[in-house]
């Protein structure tokens, strides 16, 4: 018997502690291996970065008690072989929670791709593709002419199990893939799905890498006068992240943290440009994000939070949901967290460049954590930002950006790029963005 | 202590680890962890955590470094942990690995239990909550606020085993009360902090009244800067409080003398850090030391190495590195035990403690030292001769984060509120605050007041999160330079 099947099948007995018993009961289990390792300055491992393997068991529970009581903990693997110190432990710790949602009860799932084979057997029995996985990517900066490439590979497979007293039983496997490659700090690209990469995918995370750690070695002034500047998807998708996520959560709706109403959501307010779409997909084949259903039992799906720039819904967990009157949402499990979608055209990556007569490629910023979230608006630094004079994208520049992602998202002059292989989109600012030399 | 469970464990890795001829570094923990959280007219909930487990390191004759980790401590679970790191290690040699033997040359240890620091008693669930409402009901008059009040109570047990005989156990206990205060109709985001060794911190009446004058002083600075003009970027004279001279110190100094950075850190050449070369001002100095009774205290490093102050700069010279016992001598500076690990899981990196400036040009500063109204901060710099007339001088106070890059030397991090001095005091919105690593410390003019070093955040290298300490004096003057920038928000 698994440990998930241990365990809820120990709850089901409605074990008593303290004179209570657990009358209800939640649980999500994944029993997880792990491989990793690093490439530093193009030498394998070493004590930072050495190959290495971690097993773990994990999880959470939410348990129900006989006099009204809640407990919340994390599971390891001692729910297998010390259980009744467990259970004094959680009995310990209950509480009386007064917007504890139901006990979750069978949900209706979708069939969606959480685990590729290959990464499977790399993990259980055939660790050598692994390491090679590293090899390869070395080999491809030498023959790019970057000797000293830095990169980090992280393969993992896991079985995860969500439960509950009222009949909700869905178990998965999930595979996670994900391939960091650098140069110093000067630019670093990364490859994280639930899959290998093709070997094109590898070629183009390498050659993109070095080709523009090279461009941005050199450094050249900014020039004066106003500037466009190109945010790529990356931080699109860290700007949403921060800005969008936090406001978008339903607890920070309702505790009245987000920028955004609970009425603001049920007016449908206009918060964006009508072409625009934002969504929660757990759905996409082998991507992070993508699970059959939460930890709380929320089957997966796709639901847009801002459709035609007007605000739907917020992300909303059980208890969430239940405060408000609305559905619960999906919740991805890893990235994307957020997609854009563009009803209206989207531009080229190339056209994009070409346009950028006198302008900024910006691939990432410091400091998006210290912003305040409610407002939008940010000033941060993007110490490699690429000078692009006549389209041709030429060395670094160290700038200062200040400026409002709610602003950006109304700005119909904005132009959102597409990127090859990226799941979001660049977005093109025409001189809207305050930049400074820093 | 609890990490007396792992004798099996450990008694297992050494004998397995030996059989193979490999040298073993092995790291136990057990930590558990109990977050509890109110909001405003609630009763609260609690989420207690526990991680226990063990990693293990091995190096093979050749210097090849193997790692596997696992919750599962059976000793026939270790055996194959240290199996596996022998494969990982041993399958590198295929692909020019980097060879490190420095775990040879160490001096046998021996077994040692760190006496645990404060009550090994922690109040009951519904008694820690009952203190939390109570001091998020203290705060009930803030109108148009909502309160958030957090606490995670984190009790955290480490054992250390080498293969030479070290075999150290010891405890590291932290509580974080923090309330979260949000503007219902004002774009007011803030934090209050307050840090103790327990759950005890929560019936403090001092520290309890402490931390709420804090998150009012907070509301309040945050309310002053609605609506304020945003500053422009640009050069000024700055003043900085103690908890943003603690992210100049980590952040803009600190991560460029980790040794396992000095291969790419713009503190050195050729991967040696430039010991003796000067950084900064006479009067300016920087120390770096596990304090008794810090948060980010850390008495002995992942290695199993007794953790050492270190004076990073002293007296404007660069004079020592954060040195663990792998990239130390690489790095040109001695080792001083700095390796830190957020869990078992985890390799670890050298990391700071608690980080302070010390400026040898201090001068008084009257009434409360923490977060000093800008008037008062105005008269100080007056009375001490600091006052520029004509130019622009800037007071930013409250730490809201930073970021570092080590190997190009740039460095950011933010302020919770920001005034205008050489105009009246006037509020602005929160500045960022930008340099570059080398040239910093040549803008520190001087320091008022007694050191404050009790500040606390997570240092979170990569992607790893450790607690770190630090500060200065209640205030730093930092003078004008181009290289430092200050506006936006």
């Amino acid at each position: 018997m698994n440990l998930a099947d241990g365990l809820a099948d120990w709850l089901s007995g409605q074990p008593v502690w303290g004179g209570a018993e657990v009358v209800g009961w939640r649980f999500e289990l994944a029993e997880e291996e792990r491989l990793h390792a690093g490439l530093r300055g193009g030498r394998l491992g070493g004590p930072y970065h050495p190959p290495g393997i971690s097993t773990l068991v994990s999880g959470e529970l939410d348990l129900r008690w006989s006099d009204g009581l809640r407990t919340l903990a994390t599971l390891d693997r001692r729910v297998a072989s010390e259980r009744e110190t467990a259970l004094a432990a959680w009995r310990a710790e209950a509480f009386r929670d007064q917007s504890a949602p139901p006990i979750p009860g069978p949900c209706a799932c979708p069939t969606v791709d959480t685990a590729d084979p290959r990464v499977e057997q790399i993990v259980r029995d055939d660790r050598r593709p692994f390491l090679e996985l590293l090899g390869r990517a070395r080999a491809a900066g030498r023959r790019e002419g970057c000797a000293e490439l830095d990169a980090t590979a992280v393969l993992g497979r896991s079985g995860r199990t969500i439960v509950s007293s009222r009949g909700l039983a869905v178990c998965f496997p999930e595979t996670t893939c994900s391939l960091t490659v650098a140069v110093g700090d000067l630019y670093e690209a990364e490859f994280a799905k639930r899959r290998l990469p093709r070997e094109d995918e590898l070629a183009e995370l390498v050659d993109r890498t070095t080709r523009t750690a090279t461009a941005l070695r050199r450094e050249e002034q900014l020039p004066p006068g106003s500037l466009s500047v190109l945010l790529l998807p990356e931080v699109v998708e860290a700007m949403a992240r921060h800005f969008l996520g936090g406001n978008l959560a339903g607890r920070a709706v309702l505790d009245g943290r987000s920028a955004f109403s609970l009425k603001a959501f049920r007016d449908g307010q206009l918060v964006a440009r009508q072409d625009l779409e934002v969504i929660v997909d757990t759905t996409l084949p082998l991507e992070l994000a993508t699970t059959p259903c939460s930890a709380e039992g929320v089957p997966g799906g796709r639901v847009a939070l801002i459709a035609g720039g007007r605000l739907v819904t917020p992300t909303l967990g059980m208890a969430q949901a239940q405060r408000c009157g609305l559905p619960p949402t999906p919740t991805p499990r890893g990235a994307p967290a957020l997609l854009f979608r563009v009803t209206g055209s989207e531009i080229e990556l190339d056209e994009a460049c070409a346009r950028l007569d006198r302008g900024l490629i910006v691939s990432f910023v410091m400091g998006l954590h210290t912003q305040p979230a409610r407002t939008g608006s940010y000033a941060v630094a993007a110490p490699q930002a690429q000078l692009v004079r006549n389209g041709a994208a030429g060395g670094r520049v160290r700038v200062r950006l200040a400026g409002n992602l709610f602003d950006h998202l109304r700005d119909r002059s904005a132009a959102f790029v597409r990127v090859p292989r990226a799941l979001n989109p660049g977005l093109l600012l025409a001189e809207t963005l305050a930049v400074r030399a820093s | 202590m609890r990490t007396a469970r792992f004798d099996d464990a450990v008694a297992a890795a050494l004998d397995e680890a030996a059989r193979r001829r490999l040298l073993l570094i092995a790291r136990c923990q057990d930590r558990q962890t109990l977050t509890l959280a109110v909001r405003a007219g609630q009763s609260g909930r609690a989420q207690s955590r526990r991680m226990v487990g063990i990693g293990v390191q091995v190096f093979t004759e050749r210097g090849w470094c193997g790692f596997a980790a696992s919750d599962d401590w059976s000793p026939r679970a270790v055996r194959e942990l240290i199996r596996q790191a022998d494969g990982m290690a041993r399958a590198s040699g295929s692909f020019e690995p980097d060879a490190n033997h420095a775990a040879f040359a160490l001096e046998p240890g021996e077994r040692r239990v760190l006496p645990r620091i404060g009550p090994s008693a922690t109040p009951r669930v519904e008694a820690l909550l009952a203190a939390l409402r109570d001091a998020n009901g203290a705060l009930a008059d803030l109108d148009g606020i909502v309160v958030r009040s957090r606490c995670s109570i984190v009790d955290d047990e480490w054992r250390i085993v080498r293969s030479d005989g070290t075999d150290v156990s010891f405890a590291l206990t932290h509580a974080n009360p923090r309330h979260d205060l949000t503007g219902l109709s004002e774009p007011i985001a803030v934090t209050a902090s307050a840090w103790g060794r327990d759950g005890s911190v929560l019936f403090d009446a001092d520290a309890v009244i402490g931390w709420e004058r804090r998150a009012r002083r907070v509301v309040a600075h945050a309310r002053a800067a609605l609506g304020a003009p945003a500053l422009a970027l640009g050069s000024a004279n700055v003043v900085i409080d103690a908890r943003l001279a603690k992210g100049l110190a980590h952040e803009a100094f600190g991560h460029g003398c980790e040794t396992d950075v000095a291969p790419i850190s713009v503190l050195a050449t050729d991967g040696r850090l430039r010991i003796g070369e000067r950084v900064g001002p006479e009067h300016v100095s920087i120390l770096d030391e596990p304090l008794h009774g810090d948060p980010a205290s850390q008495p002995i490093s992942a290695n199993g190495l007794v953790r050492q102050p270190v004076e990073i700069v002293r007296a404007g010279l660069l004079a020592g590195g954060l040195g663990d016992l792998f990239s130390s001598g690489a790095a040109g500076v001695p080792i001083t035990g700095a390796c830190r690990a957020e869990s078992y899981r985890e390799r670890p990196t050298p990391r700071m403690t608690n980080t302070r400036i010390v400026v040898d040009r201090t001068l008084a500063l009257d009434g409360d030292a923490e977060d000093p109204p800008p008037e008062v901060v105005a008269a100080a710099l007056r009375s001490a001769g600091l006052w520029r007339v004509g130019e622009s001088t800037l007071y930013l106070t409250g730490y809201r984060g930073g970021q570092a890059h080590p190997s190009q030397g740039d460095f950011v991090f933010a302020s919770a509120a920001t005034y205008d001095l050489s105009d009246d005091c006037a509020p602005r919105r929160p500045a960022v605050l930008s340099g570059r690593t080398e040239s910093v410390l040549w803008a520190i003019q001087a320091g008022l007041g007694k050191l404050q070093i009790d500040t606390v955040g997570l240092c979170g290298k990569n992607g790893a999160n450790v607690v770190s300490s630090g500060g200065s004096h209640a205030l730093l003057v930092l003078g004008a330079r181009a290289d430092l920038k200050v506006g936006g928000g």
